[in-house]
């Protein structure tokens, strides 16, 4: 506006006007300012001034000054940096021949600019000047994706499809419709009741939901006593932090009320019941539940609540490590089926960790005792093919029978004993050598178990052993010194003397009747018979 | 699945007016009964209120989805109301409900049941009118055209 302001002060001056007398020139006059006007304009380095004569002289239009008009502004639009400049080019001189360089400057520009600062007003910009470029559909990614992120956490289902109907056939509607639609099966969820609370076939609803839907339940099945209810949401529910706030809300009466709940609802829904035990010796600290917990899943009857109490075996706290030891014990006296197998399982997968071997010798020692039953079955004689499977019956044997009292020992050892003379190996010859030596070392280990039995049975037993001992380590002796090699019997042994000297003296079979010291047994034993 | 399936035009209601939950539900068990006879009035409303008494099945945004299962039915009856002036039933947003979707579904359908209540959210949820629409509706007529139009 001053530029052409300007212009009109200039040209009026310059041709001997005034303003008022521009207005009352003559016809004379006219043609003499409008020359001048020319010829200001076409010298101007100004637009404006070119503007100015366009302005008002509209009739008299120049098409060289018109084009010099379009190349003065190009030239202010190509060498600008602000969109402004360049859109209003386009606007004025949109059909001009430079309009296209200034257009793919302006692209450029933006793109650019896009690229280094990713402003949503360019991109929008960028998309209305041109929707069809190359670059078009990148920018519609880009600005879509923006606007779903700025609807922050937790948009609405409505806000979702708003940005699906505007961003067509872009990454961010097909987000924005996949969280809308999960965002509705979120609210059948959570609005649905208990049914879809637990619904276990509601895959598109949000992990963060179940929880919550779960945790509902529980409150729910805290609040009817509904058992039913509880132990589907403690299942759900896992060790989250919901779960142990809930529960800790209720207290430690309501989970012990949990627990007689699970315990009366065994017989009709025993799997059903686990998990929620499982949760609760999992989430709490609080050792009188546990205890609770680990008495009650001693009389269920699966390979899980087994798990579960052996791994409560290995607790620090003392008196959990002793409720789940009484409860181990309690639950293999019932000799379920699946129990050898799981705790074979468990056993395996202990070993593996050195801290806790002392748990995997006791889960040994009873699993041995499992596999026995009620009535100890003798192995059959079939069993006596090699050394070591010898060696492992042996083993379970003596612990087996270390549990039972001092009669019971002296008959088991007498039984074995006959076993092992019946089916020593003569003549003793490289094919049978190993057997005779495992048997060797049974006898030393029947030996040493009977070695305090002071009953006119065990005396006699022991007799007999001993006799026997006279005979095979003779025949051994004689076998090896043919192979070309010395023996040593069992009981000359530096573990079996080792043993004997921690053991005290005289020898001692340490603790028959001392469960505790069961696994000292075994490790003696175990030991001795691993190493010969 | 449509809503057809499980809501006839005898089950629906405009103009519904009610003094509260209690009341609300008292109507739909009403309009459930009048609509399938074969339903237990009683029994209905007792399912449908112990379910609310549960937690409120307002959804916010002006409806509600007051539904129960028993093992009474064989398959999923639907009754809709409708309230031009809206009534309090404790909606999450606290604001008043206008539409009431009841359900009763058959114990043994839990699937066919959640199914049933998605696709009532996501008919709303996708159609965000809807409510008005329903609300401006004069007729029980009029409110089958629309929704029919949504099948």
């Amino acid at each position: 506006m001053a530029g052409r302001f300007l212009f009109l002060i200039g040209l009026l001056v310059s041709s001997g006007c005034t303003a008022s007398k521009g207005r009352s020139t003559s016809n004379d006059t006219l043609p003499r300012v409008r020359a001048r006007a020319l010829q200001m304009a076409s010298s101007a380095s100004e637009p404006s001034a070119i503007e100015s004569y366009l302005l008002y002289f509209p009739s008299s239009r120049s098409a060289g000054l018109n084009e010099k008009l379009i190349q003065l502004d190009a030239q202010a639009a190509l060498g600008s940096q602000d969109p402004a400049v360049m859109t209003a080019f386009l606007r004025l001189h949109g059909s001009s021949p430079l309009a296209k360089q200034v257009f793919e400057n302006y692209i450029s520009f933006l793109t650019k600019r896009i690229h280094e600062k990713h402003q949503e007003k360019d991109m929008v910009l960028f998309l209305r000047i041109c929707p069809n470029c190359s670059q078009a559909a990148s920018v519609r990614e880009n600005l879509a994706m923006i606007r779903l992120r700025a609807l922050g956490p937790s948009p609405s289902p409505q806000q979702l499809s708003a940005i699906a109907r505007t961003w067509p056939g872009t990454k961010a509607a097909a987000l924005a419709r996949q969280k809308a639609a999960r965002l509705t099966v979120d609210h059948a969820v959570l609005f649905g009741g208990p049914e879809a609370w637990l619904g276990s076939d509601w895959p598109q609803a949000s992990p963060e939901i179940r929880k919550e839907a779960a945790r509902l339940a529980l409150v729910h099945g805290l609040r009817t006593r509904n058992l039913s209810v509880i132990t589907n949401a403690l299942r759900h529910l896992g060790t989250s932090e919901s779960i142990i706030r809930e529960l800790s809300k209720a207290g430690r009466r309501v989970r012990l009320r949990i627990i007689d709940h699970l315990t009366c609802a065994i017989p009709a829904q025993p799997r059903a019941s686990i998990p929620a035990l499982e949760v609760l010796l999992s989430t709490f600290q609080d050792t009188v539940t546990k205890r609770d917990a680990l008495e009650t899943l001693a009389f269920m009857d699966d390979p899980r609540s087994l798990w579960l109490i052996v791994q409560n075996v290995a607790s620090s706290d003392l008196l959990v490590h002793v409720a789940a030891v009484a409860a181990l014990k309690a639950r293999l006296k019932r000799n379920l089926p699946w129990d050898i197998p799981a705790l074979r399982l468990i056993e395996s997968r202990l070993a593996a960790h050195q801290d806790i071997a002392p748990v995997v010798l006791r889960l040994s020692f009873l699993r041995l005792l499992s596999e026995r039953g009620s009535t100890p079955p003798l192995p059959p004689p079939s069993s006596f093919t090699s050394g070591q499977p010898v060696l492992r019956i042996i083993r379970a044997h003596l612990l087996a029978v270390a549990g039972r009292g001092t009669a019971d020992l002296i008959k088991e050892c007498t039984q074995y004993f006959e076993i092992l003379r019946r089916n020593f190996p003569q003549p003793i010859g490289r094919h049978n050598l190993a057997l005779a030596l495992a048997q060797e070392r049974a006898s030393a280990a029947l030996l040493m178990l009977l070695k305090d039995a002071n009953t006119p049975a065990a005396r006699d037993t022991v007799t007999r052993i001993k006799a026997f001992r006279t005979v095979i380590v003779g025949e051994i002796t004689r076998a090896m010194r043919l192979a070309g090699r010395e023996y040593t019997p069992s009981l000359g042994h530096p573990v079996l003397e080792a043993y004997e000297k921690a053991s005290g003296s005289p020898r001692k079979c340490p603790a028959l009747h001392l469960p505790s010291r069961y696994e000292e047994v075994m490790r003696h034993v175990s030991s001795f018979l691993h190493t010969n | 699945m449509s809503l057809k399936e499980y809501l006839l035009p005898k089950a629906i209601m405009v103009g519904l007016e009610a003094s509260g939950k209690d009341e609300v539900l008292s109507r739909l068990s009403d309009l459930m009964k009048e609509a399938y006879p074969e339903l237990d009035r009683e029994h209905v409303f007792s399912i449908l209120k112990a379910r609310e008494d549960m937690a409120s099945t307002a959804i916010g945004k002006g409806i509600a989805v007051p539904h129960a299962k028993t093992d009474r039915v064989g398959r999923i009856y639907g009754a809709l109301a409708v309230s031009r002036d809206g009534i309090d039933f404790d909606a999450p947003d606290h604001k008043p409900t206008h539409v009431f979707f009841a359900l009763i579904s058959p114990v043994n359908q839990v699937q066919a049941h959640l199914k049933a209540l998605s696709m009532i959210m996501q008919l709303f949820q996708h159609n965000t009118r809807l409510r008005e629409q329903l609300t401006e509706a004069t007729s029980p007529e009029e409110v089958w055209d629309i929704l029919s139009s949504l099948d």
